[in-house]
């Protein structure tokens, strides 16, 4: 009896060993991170796939894919020094798991710019072969017969002029249409182990922050024909204007 | 009592042990790096760092080249338009037809030297030979798969997961892995064994006519056909021109990847080596006979805007019938028997 309980201590004290043994010496530096949550909306209504909207065109439509890459997330210093992150996120408005994402191991400080870029930069847009680290070609989210990714997919309907129900497709990508974002900071300082950003995308912005884009005239844009190029310009620069700060906390 | 003791010992040694190769288990050992040379005539070759080519990779890479599983009903694979014996080009139809039975626009390029392609495909869409694999597998009018769900099937597949860890460590077959695995196997295959590269190394004899082709071959005022189709080494410079097939295309080539104007009509210059095993000839396959070729040449090209400068300023009809001939005789020199016979390229 006295054996069998030195036995078990025995095989206890093992076991903690064990499950303790593996870890390296990983000093418990807190690690900072800073965790996005994105919401889509229309306006201040938030996107549901089967609600109709107003762009500011116009049309009525409705949503059915709206997925896009973020990546070069960096925080911006007052003296223009910045942090870079290596993350590469796929948001998708389908599934709530993409819509957060944490960009770990960032620096105390004060930080006075936000920048990320929708889509991959024309380095990593060179080849499917990890250029867009683990974005897997798969994922639907890349041009195989004319190497490169698709930064940004928003496909949908929208009533023509004479009432009909119409499809719409937006694909942007290659590197002209690599778009940069910055967003200012008011007085964002890391100094707690988390900070959750909250990123709003307005559909309105991205048909008519800066140009007023018209299903009827922009009907299927996907960065193929020559009509596109004017198309990923003025779409671009509304791009620019569709993320917006909802909340730090 | 004492299992428990032997048991807890093993427990603890193993679990914090991580991948110990095993001796005489080759999946514990890695993949076995494969040396890819140059052969004489052809120049410094580089393989990307991210894609080592190995044995194992290169024996994945020709199974699944051969494997219709990769097509949308499993009944074609990538040798339907890439067959050996053609110099890896499609010999059945003028036009490449996918498994839909709808035709593209382009026969199908032939394959080989292409670890020295800086792109791929006519168009050079594909910047990578990696990235090229997956063009024919989803192309709606190819292969027409979806991706998942050829990668889903391979991994449900009885032998390909033992294969894809000999390769790459790991069972599953993923995106990344199955474009490495193929252009692994793209990478070896090489040909530089013609009876050119022979008479070159001073081991085989040119007829007289053939020695006259090679002559018209390079001559600027003659052939200039080495111009873009560089003599020795690989036989392209891999430059884009509008031959002046067509004064309207339907195919826009080299335009569809830039949108420039200037690329309107422009198709990536071919290698002329196996030429004569190739046909049919041109991005649509719009010529039976390589003296169908030279003739273009000579006076059939049309003057589209786009018109490549070293035939818009040649001069029409430069060539006579015999001095063509002399050229098509030239251009069998450049076939490479040893190549489409070597077992290594064949199904497995």
């Amino acid at each position: 009896m006295y054996m069998r309980t030195i036995s078990q201590a025995i095989v206890i004290f093992l076991a903690i060993l064990m499950l303790n043994g593996c870890k390296k010496d990983e000093q418990e530096i807190p690690q900072q991170e800073i965790q996005f949550v994105i919401d889509h909306s229309s306006g201040s209504t938030p996107i549901n796939f089967f609600d109709v909207f107003q762009n500011p065109a116009g049309n009525s439509f409705k949503t059915s894919t709206l997925k896009y890459i973020l990546s070069n997330f960096k925080l911006v210093k007052q003296d223009g020094s910045f942090e870079s992150f290596p993350n590469i996120e796929v948001v998708n408005e389908e599934f709530d798991t993409t819509k957060t994402f944490k960009l770990n191991n960032v620096a105390d400080g004060s930080y006075s710019a936000l920048r990320f870029s929708i889509g991959v930069d024309s380095v990593q847009n060179a080849t499917l072969v990890n250029g867009g680290g683990d974005l897997d070609p798969s994922d639907g989210m890349v041009w195989t017969w004319n190497t490169g990714y698709i930064f940004l997919k928003h496909e949908g309907q929208f009533l023509d002029s004479a009432g009909i129900l119409q499809p719409f497709v937006y694909h942007l990508g290659t590197n002209s249409g690599y778009t940069e974002i910055e967003i200012p900071l008011q007085s964002f300082t890391m100094e707690g182990k988390l900070k959750t950003i909250r990123l709003n995308f307005d559909l309105l912005k991205a048909y008519g922050a800066v140009n007023t884009l018209n299903y009827t005239i922009w009907q299927n844009q996907q960065s193929i024909t020559p009509s596109d190029k004017p198309w990923i310009l003025a779409f671009k620069a509304n791009l620019k204007q569709t993320f917006s700060i909802r909340s730090i906390e | 009592m004492r299992n428990i003791w032997i048991l807890c010992a093993i427990f603890i040694f193993s679990s914090c042990a991580k991948d110990v190769p095993v001796p005489g288990d080759d999946v514990a050992q890695g993949p076995t790096p494969l040396n890819i040379q140059a052969p004489f005539g052809l120049p410094q070759l580089t393989i990307p760092q991210n894609n080592p080519t190995t044995l194992e990779g290169v024996a994945l890479g020709r199974k699944l080249f051969y494997d219709p599983i990769l097509s949308g009903n499993n009944a074609m694979s990538c040798s339907n338009c890439h067959a050996q014996n053609f110099g890896f080009t499609d010999h059945e139809n003028t036009l490449s037809t996918g498994i839909d039975g709808i035709a593209g626009t382009r026969n199908s390029m032939p394959l080989f030297n292409l670890a020295w392609a800086p792109a791929l495909l006519w168009d050079g869409g594909a910047t990578d030979l990696e990235s090229q694999v997956l063009a024919p597998i989803t192309s709606p009018i190819e292969m027409h798969e979806d991706l998942t769900n050829a990668l889903d099937e391979l991994n449900a597949h009885s032998e390909y997961p033992a294969l894809f860890e000999k390769a790459f460590g790991t069972k599953s077959a993923t995106s990344f892995l199955l474009m490495k695995a193929i252009a692994q196997f793209e990478r070896t295959m090489i040909s530089a064994d013609s009876r050119y590269d022979r008479y070159i190394r001073g081991d085989a004899q040119f007829s007289e006519q053939e020695i006259r082709g090679m002559n018209l071959f390079s001559d600027m005022n003659k052939g200039d056909c080495n111009h873009c189709h560089t003599l020795g080494g690989l036989f392209t410079d891999f430059g884009y021109r509008n031959t002046g097939l067509n004064l309207e295309y339907n195919d826009q080539g080299r335009f569809l990847i830039t949108l420039n104007e200037s690329d309107k009509g422009k198709f990536k210059t071919p290698s002329l080596r196996n030429i004569a095993l190739t046909a049919p000839y041109m991005h649509d396959g719009r010529f039976e006979t390589l003296l169908e070729c030279v003739q273009h040449y000579n006076t059939g090209f049309q003057q589209h805007p786009n018109l490549d400068p070293a035939l818009a300023f040649s001069v029409h009809g430069r060539l006579s019938q015999t001095e063509m001939e002399d050229i098509v005789a030239f251009l069998h020199t450049l076939t490479d028997s040893a190549f489409i016979a070597n077992q290594a390229f064949s199904a497995p």
